[in-house]
């Protein structure tokens, strides 16, 4: 059995969910780095009701300088290296696949195109600019124009399309 | 080469799959065999196997000529396909109880060969409560929505319409859509008097759409009523059931209050069919349209779940959280209705496993079929579907994925009303009250307080009433059913 953690209820294993309080049973990351909430609560006015349901995990980096959270599921991905990436999805038959390949995660149905944001990492910062994606790109909620770069701070949000992801920086 | 024939069952992958549902089977594969997190003998090879089969599968060469090698059978010729997805990897070893969340996602194959773009002519019954309560506002709006549902139809489809209170009565008789505009002044006469016979109004409905009755048609009976129907609610069961063998669907639309949710929900289940709460008259028109699109667009008809559960398992809770949010049956055959051109169907599955000994390496958690017609060629299909779980000895640490989450998150606080009402049914007020509470203080963090509003009230109220107001308890009931709908739906 597992106890929930708010209400002492008990449930089954395998529950996801406190049936009493609903408060969530599951865990999605073990800890050491900490994610700057403000970020979040700046896109409390435009964010899915799921950020405060699934709050952020607390992220461990690894070697990474930079990883990208997908806030839908929670799963990370780690960059590493790379300068200049493409965000986007795959296709069949698809030519220029980008190098984050949102495909897997229901990136179509979020309106991502193939090619629909740029991230350039260096050592001073990091710069993200649309493709000039079909359905636009947003910087922690507000729409950034094609082409024009920008630069990201840690915990920031980016929109493509309805795609949701968050940026994680290492200190 | 070595025997090659189950690459598709390595992954656990539909023989249809697409890309992304290969390169998500392989990942999860991965996460399970990979040596580097998994020590188990045996495992290295397993993961090898998988690798190799992935590694086939997903270049669309190398899938194209292995499926031209594979016997003809496996031949991707299913215009559906469903795609799994489970809460855990394995189930583990254990003496007690433990739960497993299934998630089906049907869908039309991103581009099926075998598509005509004219989907089947609609029969349909349009049935009408014109009882007292419905006087004023809601009858005015309730002909005008009617009017404007008989212009929407197209030449093809055939229309009746029917009022009733004590009695029914045929507005317009079963004829084509050209005949019906001709008597829209018909529907303008209608008064409001007498009280809500439910059944005499189905029975009328279901008679006129038996006379264009085709099995390639999309057959179904819409019911908008404001009231409570007394004595005659097997007798309305019975026939949805006689109705749904012949895969007449039965929807319904509940305005305000007093109308008998748990019923028209039920006859909703049984047929198909779905059930939706009007808070105001004036969103009749706007969810009569929308259903009467998703009809014109159908695609595939008489979906059908038959199943049967493995040994040690039981399925605890099935709801489907797309096109319309609702509450399955947990007894096979599930009647689906349709697949429309634009969407998909999305079913959530409970499972609650039995103990399970060492030694048990695999669990069937369900053996089904999936059985559907598409009427744009008359070719019925079945699709098999086979959930099935590794057993480990030990428990791994739940990464759900993001769907099921996501939807189990909200498909919570559904329950929890649920369960709130069965605590006042048994006379635990302040049970139910707390539990109405929680459910609030989740809606205010998911930015519905309006709906949180109405559940704080709610929860009070119990407290000296003992009861939910009928209108509160509907507005609970459908307005935390209806968060499971996607975003943007509405």
């Amino acid at each position: 059995m597992i106890t929930c953690p708010q209400c002492k209820h008990q449930e089954l294993n395998g529950a996801l969910f406190c049936t009493y309080c609903g408060a969530q049973l599951y865990n999605n990351s073990d800890t050491t780095a900490t994610i700057n909430r403000s970020d979040l609560n700046k896109m409390s006015g435009i964010s899915s009701p799921t950020t405060s349901t699934f709050p952020t995990p607390p992220v461990e980096m690894k070697d990474s300088q930079v990883a990208i959270r997908i806030m839908d599921s929670d799963e990370i991905i780690f960059i590493q290296g790379e300068k200049d990436l493409t965000i986007g999805r795959s296709t069949e038959g698809q030519m220029i696949v980008p190098d984050i390949d949102l495909s897997s995660h229901d990136a179509y149905e979020a309106g991502v195109s193939r090619l629909h944001a740029n991230l350039t990492i260096s050592k001073q910062d990091i710069i993200t600019k649309d493709l000039g994606s079909a359905n636009g790109t947003r910087l922690n909620g507000q729409k950034i124009a094609a082409r024009a770069e920008h630069s990201i701070q840690h915990g920031d949000i980016l929109t493509l399309g309805k795609f949701k992801i968050q940026i994680l920086i290492k200190e | 080469m070595q025997d090659k024939t189950d690459f598709y069952e390595r992954l656990g992958v539909p023989v249809n799959a697409t890309a992304e549902e290969i390169h998500r089977a392989y990942r999860e594969a991965a996460r399970r065999f990979h040596p580097d997190v998994n020590i188990g003998a045996g495992a290295t090879e397993l993961f090898l196997d998988v690798k190799e089969a992935y590694e086939i599968l997903i270049t669309p060469e190398s899938r194209a000529s292995y499926d031209k090698d594979d016997q003809p059978i496996k031949k991707n010729t299913q215009p559906v396909r469903i795609d799994i997805q489970y809460s855990r990897t394995a189930i583990h070893h254990s003496k007690e109880q433990q739960l497993l969340y299934t998630l089906l996602d049907i869908d039309i194959l991103p581009d099926p060969t075998h598509v005509d773009d004219s989907a089947p002519p609609v029969n349909i019954s349009l049935i009408l409560d014109t009882s007292t309560s419905m006087r004023g506002a809601r009858l005015d709006v309730l002909k005008a929505t009617a009017i404007e549902f008989v212009r929407n139809l197209r030449i093809q489809d055939t229309v009746s319409i029917i009022s009733f209170n004590d009695n029914a009565d045929i507005v317009f008789p079963a004829g084509s859509q050209t005949s019906a505009r001709k008597a829209e002044g018909r529907i303008h006469a209608l008064h409001a008097s007498g009280g809500t016979e439910i059944l005499k109004g189905l029975q009328a409905g279901y008679n006129e759409v038996l006379c264009n009755y085709r099995p390639s048609n999309t057959n179904h009976i819409i019911l908008i009523t404001d009231g409570h129907t007394y004595g005659d609610e097997i007798a309305c069961q019975k026939l949805a059931d006689d109705a749904a063998t012949k895969d007449i669907g039965l929807s319904s639309l509940g305005i305000g209050g007093k109308w008998n949710d748990v019923l028209l929900d039920d006859l909703a289940t049984r047929t198909g069919g779905d059930c939706l709460y009007v808070h105001k008259p004036k969103d009749i028109g706007k969810m009569l349209t929308k259903k009467l699109t998703r009809l014109h667009k159908a695609y595939a008809e008489r979906l059908c779940l038959e199943f049967e559960c493995g040994q040690n398992i039981s399925l605890d809770y099935a709801f489907r959280l797309k096109p319309e949010a609702g509450v399955l049956p947990i007894d096979s055959p599930f009647k689906l209705g349709s697949l429309s051109k634009s969407g998909q169907q999305h079913i959530l599955l409970e499972f609650v496993v039995d103990p399970i000994l060492p030694g048990v390496k695999k669990v069937l958690l369900i053996n089904g079929k999936l059985s559907f017609n598409l009427p744009s060629s008359s070719a019925s299909y079945q699709i098999p579907i086979v959930l099935t779980r590794a057993v480990q000895p030990q428990e791994d640490q739940l990464k759900p994925p993001g769907h099921i989450s996501k939807a189990l998150s909200k498909l919570t606080l559904y329950r929890m009303q649920e369960q709130a009402n069965k605590d006042i049914a048994e006379g635990d007020f302040i049970e139910a009250s707390t539990r109405l509470k929680n459910v609030a203080t989740h809606l205010l963090s998911q930015g519905e307080s309006d709906l949180a509003q109405t559940v704080l009230a709610e929860a009070e109220q119990i407290k000296s009433s003992q009861n939910l107001s009928e209108e509160g308890k509907k507005r609970i009931k459908y307005g935390t059913r209806s968060l499971l709908l996607p975003a943007g739906n509405e």
